[in-house]
């Protein structure tokens, strides 16, 4: 079992997000950070599942720091609302450990 | 803008949160900046925030209140006084609580589900991820399906965020105020200047549904506020010099005025069969003051856009059932269209 750190730094009107990791809600705090157990092991390769949800105007953003608590850092793109889905944004982003 | 005096004026000033009666040519009004979006960066316990505009001529004093650890909640207690002369900040409008000290306590709710992973067609993201790193190989937003998705099957976009996301995204809330508002006027017949404070209140809920590119919203706010009586030449009796003894006044006291508004509305911009977004956009909104009942249609229907795509003008279809003429066509140009309140 893996414990990922979840950092999020909304921007552009962002009002409201949520995430989730292979099916499972991430808590996350006023401070935009949250904490989530996955299935495998750090820097194992196993590959998983980030959804995230969003409501904000069209270009505001979502950028993700997660790191795994072996300290190595897991690549994530940042996410954002584009116009033609306003006011909402959603999908799934594939990462490995 | 909203007219002193219209049903508009009275819709709008609970505390910027609702929607107006028709007006010719008068662009339908948002909510106010004070939005969810306040909560990023405010820490879980309270804090104190200072922001003052030359616009509005108000201080703003705001305590973000606890919630626990969820971002969906936000609590807040607003404090504003008028900063730039008390002159200024008592015009002969309906706006009473907008212009006077006013207290609001503010509770919000914005609940948004998590994507549902069980929903997503797999087909569709891996059709656009593959479609994705062809052409872009070493952008690793391509791991996001909603990257690929928007950029190489736009088309299916909106449709596919109605998969993930099937119930959308909720936004409700209360806000309560508390007014205290100053009144200058005149004895008509001796000039004497009088001076009059009264205590205004309001209440009101709203509650909006969002999804991909449409919103359905619903209100209501009762307010019971004073409003200075209209200006008027005033003279002496019998004067012989009228130029230097006349002056613009308030002859009268101020009056109590009610107003109970209910409202319900949409919002939805249009896409063309490729995905991307077409030039028009409709706002229609009812709107029924319970006190005066009056019932009200406003249907702004966009199509102008400006320079950056974002549509700015249109035309607008009215009804007031107080009006002789209670139907209206007009052309307008105003604030840019968007979803979000």
């Amino acid at each position: 079992m893996a414990i990922l750190t979840i950092k999020a730094s909304p921007s552009g009107g962002l009002r409201r997000y949520t995430l989730s990791i292979d099916g499972r809600v991430v808590s996350m705090h006023a401070d935009n950070s949250g904490t989530a157990s996955v299935a495998g092991d750090c820097q194992d390769r196993s590959s998983h599942r980030l959804g995230y949800a969003m409501v904000g105007p069209a270009g505001a953003k979502l950028d993700f720091s997660i790191s795994c608590d072996d300290g190595s850092q897991i690549d994530v793109p940042g996410v954002e609302i584009y116009p033609e889905g306003e006011p909402l944004g959603g999908g799934f982003i594939e990462f490995q450990l | 803008m909203i007219r002193p005096g219209s049903l508009a004026a009275a819709a709008a000033l609970i505390a910027g949160t609702f929607l107006a009666l028709p007006a010719a040519a008068e662009p339908v009004p948002g909510r106010a900046a004070d939005t969810p979006a306040d909560r990023f960066g405010v820490p879980a316990g309270a804090e104190l925030q200072f922001a003052a505009g030359t616009d509005d001529k108000n201080a703003t004093f705001r305590l973000a209140l606890p919630t626990g650890a969820s971002q969906a909640d936000s609590f807040a207690l607003i404090l504003a006084t008028p900063i730039a002369g008390l002159k200024d900040a008592k015009p002969a409008s309906l706006d009473a609580l907008a212009n006077g000290s006013r207290a609001t306590l503010r509770w919000g709710h914005f609940g948004l589900p998590p994507s549902q992973d069980r929903a997503a067609p797999r087909e569709l993201e891996d059709e656009a991820k593959s479609a994705c790193s062809a052409a872009e190989p070493h952008n690793n937003q391509c791991s996001d399906s909603g990257y690929a998705i928007h950029k190489y099957k736009l088309a299916e976009y909106r449709r596919y965020l109605a998969h993930i996301l099937p119930v959308g995204a909720t936004d409700y809330g209360i806000d309560a105020t508390v007014g205290i508002n100053d009144f200058d006027w005149s004895d008509p017949h001796t000039l004497i200047p009088q001076k009059v404070r009264h205590t205004d209140w309001s209440i009101a809920a709203h509650i909006d549904h969002y999804i991909p590119g449409a919103a359905l919203s619903a209100s209501i706010a009762y307010q019971r506020a004073y409003q200075a009586a209209d200006e008027q030449l005033l003279c002496p009796a019998g004067t012989a010099n009228p130029a230097a003894d006349c002056k613009m006044g308030r002859a009268a006291a101020p009056t109590r005025k009610e107003s109970l508004l209910l409202s319900a509305g949409g919002r939805y911009r249009f896409t063309k069969a490729d995905g991307t977004l077409s030039n028009l956009a409709v706002a229609p909104l009812v709107t029924f003051d319970a006190i005066k009942s009056v019932w009200g249609v406003d249907v702004p229907v966009y199509f102008v856009p400006d320079k950056d795509g974002s549509l700015t003008g249109g035309i607008r279809f009215g009804y007031r059932s107080d009006r002789k003429d209670k139907f209206t066509v007009s052309a307008f140009v105003g604030a840019a269209f968007s979803i979000l309140q």
